[in-house]
């Protein structure tokens, strides 16, 4: 590579080694945690019931909760980011609530009003349904931590839109929903489909809110507290009787999961713009 | 004539500008050209029709319906924006055939009308390509076809000649008035070039600051402007005329009173033309020149304006001149003195 005469050399280098700092800080953990593992020990998590059903179950639950947060953030972000109206900025400002507080804050915050004998809980309770420690309570715990990342990113996805696109459409007869469907959502997929990928990456970190509201069944990130504390990073084996899978080999798997997700929803990303 | 597109003491007030107690006339089947500088409120104007606001006063009618209170999709006024905002996810097709589709035309009458269109705006070769890899001219097409395809009650074109370059400009001013003369329907168009709206339109309306200032026909205009319009419709060198011939290439344009003006055109019938003042030489002496356009008149008034000076010369036709300084006082020009003007037949635009 030549490099041009306008180049400025020692700037660039200057970033570089800052952004390196950074960098190391990034990537290291997770590629001495991956190197921490064996493959044997990922072929004992492998056959780990326990910690197959905990990753399967987070998998699970925050794919549902980024379709709920699709079905439900889609409206709001379209009327945030499409309308002006009295209470705008403030509902802007709630939503974003859940972004800026701790974690075990917003599992008291969702015990106090989903526990058995509050407010929402209470009326569930007596239809005999239960707002915690079930799969409807992790659900419901992941969409208040990650919902907003949909919404957000279709809410400036709508902004950046020219308004007068939709209005072409229905000068051509087209109704609101038509337009909606046919003009504005093509327009503004990608950013759905980025705010579905945040809000599912984010829910299925999720472990400090779910400790309050749904310890069990436990997802993967419970599981791998529940390991590390009970028996530290690697397997322990007694008598031939699996103990732990250890706590680093069942981490590495939910990595490479995670990986294996992200991969393909970028693929089909790419695949839809071409 | 029936009146198709009626405004009634429309005013709107946003926070730094407001439309100001409009009232226009469009009969149906008339090309109407909003004319007016950035900021004049053309585009607001246009919007209302459409139906991207409701105003705070006054009613929009349309063919006898009062359409004020309806929304877009209701009032079958298609509306082609300044930059187009072609529907970048579908093919020229669906986008021509987007409001047909809307309205659950069945596939067949959508396909007939959409190429009929095509083929009448030229673009039936771009049939499956994607907006984004077509030309600005194109696009425009495109986006004209789409309006159509509706069958509206009118079309509003915001600036549509404002993303093409010189040469395409003719071109699509040409399908214009083609498109139009075809399917007789009424034309809103907005516009900030005088030459533009003389070019195309039937009736030109001039608006400034949210008001409208005169509405009349492009001769209207160039005869006898208003000194409120003057700055924006300049009347110089705007001269009507009409093709009776072809000569060795060259258009014979009548402008009555017996005087023929000679240009390069290919167009036929009733048309305007304009000089530039500046393309326009001043002489005292008849001389042979390769202009083929040469008028004798008398000065009538001199204007300074600063490093050159105006002159506006009658005599067969009106005719307006900028020389410089130096050669109106070398010249010994004056009011009253006789001159010979002279243009080439190549500066002379045929609108």
């Amino acid at each position: 590579m030549r490099l041009s005469p306008g180049f400025p050399i020692r700037f660039v280098f200057v970033l570089s080694l800052l952004s390196g700092i950074l960098f190391f800080l990034l990537f290291s953990p997770v590629l001495s945690l991956i190197g921490t593992s064996s493959l044997s020990g990922l072929l004992l998590a492998l056959n780990n019931s326990e910690a197959l059903s905990a990753i399967a179950l987070t998998v699970y639950t925050s794919g549902l909760t980024a379709l709920v947060a699709v079905l439900l953030g889609v409206p709001l972000g379209y009327l945030l980011g499409k309308y002006q109206f009295p209470g705008r900025s403030l509902i802007d400002s709630i939503i974003e609530i859940p972004l800026m507080i701790p974690h075990t804050v917003a599992g008291i915050a969702l015990i106090t009003i989903f526990g058995s004998a509050e407010l929402v809980g209470a009326v569930f309770n007596g239809y005999g349904i239960k707002l915690t420690n079930n799969v409807l309570a992790i659900v419901l715990t992941l969409i208040f931590v990650s919902a907003t990342y949909t919404v957000k990113q279709v809410e400036e996805a709508i902004k950046s839109l020219d308004p007068k696109l939709e209005l072409v459409s229905r000068s051509l007869g087209a109704s609101s929903t038509f337009t909606f469907v046919k003009v504005t959502l093509p327009n503004i997929w990608r950013s759905v489909v980025t705010g579905a990928i945040l809000t599912w990456a984010r829910a299925s970190s999720e472990v400090g809110a779910l400790f309050i509201m749904a310890y069990y069944p436990a997802v993967a990130s419970i599981l791998i507290w529940n390991l590390y504390a009970g028996y530290g990073l690697h397997e322990s084996i007694s008598n031939g009787v699996v103990l732990s899978p250890g706590s680093v080999n069942v981490a590495a798997l939910m990595i490479f999961i995670n990986l294996a997700i992200f991969i393909m929803f970028k693929l089909v990303q790419r695949k839809r713009e071409k | 004539m029936s009146d198709g597109v009626v405004v009634q003491s429309l005013s709107h007030k946003w926070e730094r500008f407001a439309l100001r107690n409009i009232n226009l006339s469009i009969p149906q089947g008339s090309y109407f050209v909003l004319l007016g500088p950035t900021g004049s409120g053309k585009t607001l104007l246009l919007e209302a029709i459409a139906g991207a606001y409701s105003p705070n006063e006054g009613r929009i009618i349309v063919c006898g319906e009062d359409v004020s209170k309806l929304p877009p999709e209701r009032r079958r006024i298609s509306y082609a924006p300044q930059n187009q905002l072609l529907f970048d996810n579908m093919t020229v097709r669906k986008n021509i055939e987007f409001g047909l589709h809307a309205k659950g035309i069945p596939e067949q009458d959508r396909k007939s009308r959409s190429n009929h269109l095509m083929d009448l705006l030229g673009i039936s070769q771009l049939v499956n390509r994607f907006p984004r890899n077509l030309s600005g001219g194109e696009r425009q097409r495109v986006s004209l076809a789409r309006a159509l395809a509706v069958e509206p009650r009118a079309v509003l074109l915001d600036e549509p000649l404002s993303a093409v370059d010189a040469e395409t400009k003719s071109s699509i001013l040409d399908y214009l008035r083609r498109v139009h003369k075809e399917t007789g329907v009424t034309v809103i168009h907005v516009t900030h070039d005088q030459l533009e709206a003389a070019s195309v339109a039937e009736r030109i309306g001039v608006m400034r600051n949210g008001r409208m200032l005169e509405v009349g026909t492009p001769v209207d205009f160039a005869e006898k402007s208003s000194p409120e319009t003057e700055s924006i419709f300049k009347s110089d060198n705007l001269i009507r005329g009409n093709i009776i011939g072809k000569e060795a290439e060259l258009a014979l344009i009548d402008t009555g009173a017996g005087k023929i003006i000679e240009a390069i055109t290919d167009r036929t019938g009733q048309v305007m033309v304009h000089v530039k003042p500046e393309n326009v030489i001043v002489s005292k002496q008849s001389v042979d020149t390769s202009a083929r356009n040469r008028f004798f008149g008398k000065v009538i008034e001199v204007t300074d304006l600063g490093p050159t000076i105006r002159l506006r010369i009658s005599g067969d036709t009106r005719i307006t001149a900028i020389v410089t300084r130096r050669s109106f006082f070398e010249m010994q020009l004056n009011i009253g003195s006789d001159v010979h003007v002279f243009f080439k037949a190549t500066s002379v635009e045929v609108l």
